[in-house]
């Protein structure tokens, strides 16, 4: 066995991981301070991304859209201020989801919350094909990626891209695990989630407390997309594909788990290269084949994910 | 409209004659349908249909078992791709690959409902709209023969169109240009038929009766002694089964399958259509495929001229109207198309329960509204809107018949409301006859049967006069 | 109209309606809880107590006046009338069953600001021993009696000026019951915390109170000081078994 090459593929396949993971985390935020799942979460993460690349690219009607021409800024921002842009936009964006959308459902059946997502699913992804197009664009990467931009550790390549990525969603799950289980805003968004009616009697003002969930997972969702532009090109569906991994992997940490949405980010980015790489009869189309079944055999095994903490239900 | 036109007790004459007038709006909608649309709009109907059976399938899980299941385009792919493969491989008729189809779909059904069921609510979608998404791509899979089955990346065709035998020419419509389409509208009418009639039936047995009690309390029906993950999956595999049938009547309807026709996008608008239709509503989903086929259509057609972006003629636009009305029916009519039809049929039609010893709960007379009645102005408001309808149709038809065909036929069927008005005026003149109504009542009465009769003949001899173009 | 029998009000409810959905459920109450007084309700199943005392808080639809000191609370939503002073020990204990005792006491004190709030969490460990041994585990995991237990200190970790208590002594041991509520006539008497009880246990909750009122069906029938109604024949039928 060639152990350089099988590094080289470890390194490859740690930048999609990190990709899935930070999209998943996105969804395990929002399930863990509302226990929501926003399916159009991908969606409205693109949908910042085309905001940073706008940005960018400053007043060119061309590529930004006519109708929004007029609201672009007359200096083209730098890549970090452009990506601070659009996760701004992506928790104000995740802000006003919640107070018009989900809000006003008051609760309602889960199949209701489904449509609703869905259904702005649809219409955000139609809505920038319709300003955008659907052709794909480049969009540049915040760290170096020429030739030549990588460590070399055991003769295996490992891209600044890879190590950037990950250094910063690793400080974000800090951060966010920090907030979680350390703060009265990381308690007052448990007590939401599991029960928003006796959070209320604690004194938290739950309709709130909701939105700021959603804003903090838009805002990361918005980092997520403007991360992985460089490598998937910006295109309307571009996280269709990534959502589907995303989705497996917080199923398989537990949807309630960061610490679970990373390792089945791991999971699903290794599996997806490896086994093609190595099971014979396993081609690259089938590459997702095992993450799913994977998926399928814990979710029998532990219902609530690898790191998920079960339900209690109250008889 | 504020008082029903019509107060009748459940299970009266009365009550029967105006059910037999819905069955017959309903008969002559279908009959209709192949004589009055153009092939390809035909071919439109087909598709609606198909979406039919496959919402219905969607709804046993979601409506009536109360699993978030919705990942039914899969079934419907590998009900398309086996008949596919068996019809074209291996010169199969369609009629045997049926019960194969069945089979599988069945089997697929507790292959995937097995461990899927296990998780609930949230979780079982995430689950089950991973397996909408990843089919496509399984069957690109060159290994085990799966690629040369499926036609991989291609899709595989059916080179023999349906047409139909030389004793059946006589159905309504199968005959010179719509023959092949409107052939397989009255084979999909049959399939659909039969469907439907197996479907209520399963839902009044017993294991359907246990299917709607999970719905309605899990824990209470275990308690009942309804065995959960029995049930559960041998409902979520018969919905599979009807899955992959509505997957059977696409491959013969269309005579061409292809990866990209069942990806996840495909399962969405299967949620679409029972969102819109009715969630847990037999009807619903019925007019959910409908709705979903039309109100796609109509998008598309109107991006074109609006100059709105479109890729293979599938506008963006489509996908946004659809969001929007997914949500705009979530937020205000979660029962979806048919609680508004039952509310609008309510005010046409009362129908009043019967107590236990089989008398109407309370006197049919008490709702007789008297002098002060005001159905006989109904019943001409009934009377004139059809046909003011059916002529917009008409122009809207034929000043641009791409924007507008389906919508049109649409507004051009509600002359179907015409024998109503002809019957509330009739009721009406009956009454004055018995002195129960003032005489200013007999005008707008007689009017409003005499324009209630002319829709009503003009219905007859249109048909009539479609049989004779036809033959 | 109840007269104003207190020189000092806690809480005053005027002409209070509550309804779930077309179902009226009370029909204009009216009834006062003195400045560090304790209050009772008496009522059969079904009679409205626990809607009541939801109604104060906002929790239904609701009309009428209800006044917290000098204050009108009735248009306030629910989180911000807690954080008046009020706190609710619902019907059903109003535990975080997924969050451990610890953070479901944490969470109590959601709204204080102050530096005493760990001082506060030993204090109720020490009260209630039981919560300090297995104040690591998950709150759904405890027994009905111990969740009762965490329900009460959670709903007192706020530093609350007015305790609504809805069958604190529900699925509660004898003993435990009697010590409870020996504990709440001291925390009234130290601290002049004033206190709403809805209870079925009618005997143990008269002796604590100082004024108590019976409902049936929505309405208040009858009211008096809690001697008065120890005494009142038909209360006597009806909750003291006697
Ligand atoms: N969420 C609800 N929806 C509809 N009706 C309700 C609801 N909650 C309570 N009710 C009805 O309101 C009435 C009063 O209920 P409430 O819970 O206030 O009674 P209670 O006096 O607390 O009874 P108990 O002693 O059994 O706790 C009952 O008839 C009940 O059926
Ligand atoms: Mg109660």
């Amino acid at each position: 066995m060639d152990y350089v090459l099988l590094l080289q593929r470890i390194f490859d396949a740690l930048f999609n991981s990190a990709i899935y993971s930070s999209l998943a985390l996105a969804l395990v935020i929002i399930f863990r301070s509302t226990g929501l799942l926003n399916f159009a979460q991908g969606e409205m993460a693109t949908f910042t991304a085309y905001i940073a690349f706008v940005l960018l690219s400053g007043p060119q009607p061309r590529l930004t859209g006519g109708g929004l021409a007029g609201l672009i800024p007359g200096v083209p921002f730098s890549i970090p201020l452009a990506i601070a842009g659009a996760v701004i936009c992506g928790m104000l964006v995740g802000a006003a989801t919640e107070r018009a959308l989900i809000r006003p459902l008051g609760g309602a059946s889960d199949l209701a919350l489904v449509n609703i997502t869905i259904g702005l699913l649809l219409a955000t992804n139609s809505l920038m094909a319709q300003w955008w197009g659907t052709g794909p664009r480049f969009f540049p990467s915040i760290f170096p990626t020429g030739a030549g931009q990588h460590f070399m550790i055991l003769g295996a390549r490992l891209r600044y891209s890879t190590v950037g990525v990950w250094a910063i969603l690793l400080s974000v799950l800090v951060l966010l695990v920090l907030l979680l289980r350390h703060t009265r805003a990381g308690l007052a968004f448990r007590a939401v989630s599991i029960s928003p009616s006796n959070a209320e009697l604690v004194g938290v003002r739950v309709g709130p407390t909701l939105m700021y969930g959603w804003a903090l997972a838009s805002g990361f969702g918005a980092l997520a997309a403007c991360l992985s532009a460089n490598s998937v090109l910006l295109e309307p569906s571009m996280m269709l594909r990534v959502l589907v991994y995303a989705f497996a992997a917080a199923t398989l940490g537990g949807l309630d788990s960061p610490k679970g949405a990373l390792v089945g980010g791991l999971i699903i980015g290794l599996s997806q290269t490896l086994i093609p790489a190595y099971v014979p009869f396993i081609g690259f189309e089938l590459s997702v084949l095992p993450a799913l079944v994977a998926m399928v055999v814990i979710l029998l095994i532990r219902p609530a994910g690898l790191f998920g903490t079960k339900r209690i239900e109250r008889v | 409209m504020s008082e029903p036109l019509v107060v009748v007790a459940k299970d009266s004459a009365e009550h029967k004659r105006w059910k037999y007038v819905q069955w017959l709006y309903l008969a002559g909608f279908l009959v209709l349908a192949p004589l009055v649309l153009e092939p390809f709009e035909i071919g439109k109907m087909n598709r609606a249909l198909i979406m039919s059976v496959a919402i219905l399938a969607v709804n046993l899980v979601v409506g009536f078992n109360g699993m978030l299941a919705l990942g039914h385009s899969a079934f419907m792919g590998i009900g398309a791709f086996v008949t596919a493969s068996m019809v074209q491989d291996e010169n199969w008729d369609y009629w045997q690959v049926l019960p194969v189809v069945l089979i599988v779909g069945f089997i697929m059904g507790v292959v995937i409902g097995l461990p899927a069921l296990r998780v609930k609510g949230l979780y079982l979608a995430l689950v089950t709209i991973a397996q909408a998404a990843v089919f496509p791509t399984l069957v690109n899979i060159d290994e085990l023969g799966i690629a040369a089955r499926t036609g991989g990346p291609n899709g595989k065709g059916v080179s023999e169109e349906v047409i139909a035998p030389g004793y059946l020419e006589w159905l309504p419509g199968v005959d010179g240009a719509r023959g092949g389409s409107a052939y397989r509208y009255w084979i999909i009418i049959l399939m659909l038929g039969i469907t439907l009639l197996v479907i209520t039936n399963y839902l009044r047995s017993r294991p359907g009766r246990a299917v709607l009690a999970i719905r309605d309390n899990e824990a209470g029906a275990a308690v009942y002694g309804v065995n959960l993950p029995i049930v559960k999956t041998m409902n979520f595999a018969i919905s599979a089964s009807l899955g992959s049938l509505a997957g059977l009547m696409w491959c013969l309807d269309k005579g061409f399958v292809a990866g990209q026709d069942f990806t996840f996008l495909l399962a969405i608008d299967l949620i679409i259509g029972l969102v819109l239709g009715g969630v847990g509503t037999i009807q619903g989903s019925i007019v959910g495929g409908l709705f979903v086929v039309w109100v796609n259509d109509l998008t598309k057609r109107i991006s074109i001229p609006l100059g709105l972006y479109t890729l293979n003629g599938d506008g963006p636009l489509a996908k946004a109207i659809f969001g929007l009305i997914l949500i705009l029916f979530t937020f205000f009519a979660p029962g979806g198309i048919v609680s508004l039809a039952r509310m609008v049929q309510s005010k046409l039609i009362k129908v009043v329960p019967l107590t236990p010893a089989g008398d109407p709960i309370q006197p049919i007379s008490s709702f007789d509204p008297g002098m002060e009645s005001k159905r006989a102005d109904s019943a001409l408001k009934l009377a004139i809107v059809p046909p003011v309808l059916l002529a917009v149709g008409w122009l809207l038809m034929n000043v641009d018949s791409l924007i507008v065909g389906v919508f049109a036929f649409g507004l051009r069927m509600t002359i179907l409301l015409a024998p109503v008005a002809m019957l509330v005026g009739s009721n009406e003149l009956k009454a004055h006859a018995d002195g129960n109504r003032a005489d200013s009542v007999q005008g707008t009465a007689n009017m409003a049967r005499l324009l209630g009769a002319a829709g009503t003949l003009f219905v007859i001899v249109y048909a009539l006069q479609r049989f004779v173009v036809n033959y | 109209m109840v007269d104003d029998v207190f020189d000092e009000v806690g809480l005053k409810v005027e002409n209070l309606h509550a309804s779930y959905g077309a179902v009226e459920v009370l029909r204009g109450l009216d009834f006062e809880v003195a400045s560090k007084g304790v209050s009772v309700i008496l009522g059969a199943n079904g009679a409205g107590k626990t809607t009541t005392l939801r109604a104060i808080c906002n929790m239904c639809s609701t009309s009428g006046s209800v006044v917290l000191g000098e204050e009108d609370i009735s248009r306030a939503g629910t989180a911000d009338i807690v954080r008046k002073g009020v706190a609710h020990v619902p019907q059903g204990r109003g535990t975080f069953p997924e969050l451990s005792v610890l953070d479901n006491l944490m969470i109590g004190a959601y709204t204080r600001k102050d530096k005493e709030v760990k001082d506060d969490v030993d204090r109720w460990f020490e009260i209630f021993p039981r919560l300090s041994e297995r104040s690591d585990q998950l709150a759904g995991s405890l027994s009905g009696g111990e969740q009762q237990m965490l329900a009460v200190a959670r709903a007192l970790m706020c530093r609350p000026r007015l305790l609504l208590l809805d069958e604190p002594s529900l699925g509660l041991a004898p003993l435990i019951i009697e010590d409870l509520f020996e504990r709440f006539t001291t925390l009234n008497k130290e601290t002049g915390l004033t206190m709403l009880v809805v209870e079925q246990n009618a005997n143990l909750a008269l002796d604590m109170a100082d004024y108590g009122y019976v409902i049936e069906s929505g309405e208040i029938t009858l009211h008096g000081s809690a001697d008065k109604l120890k005494n009142d024949p038909a209360v006597q039928e009806a909750y003291l078994g006697a």
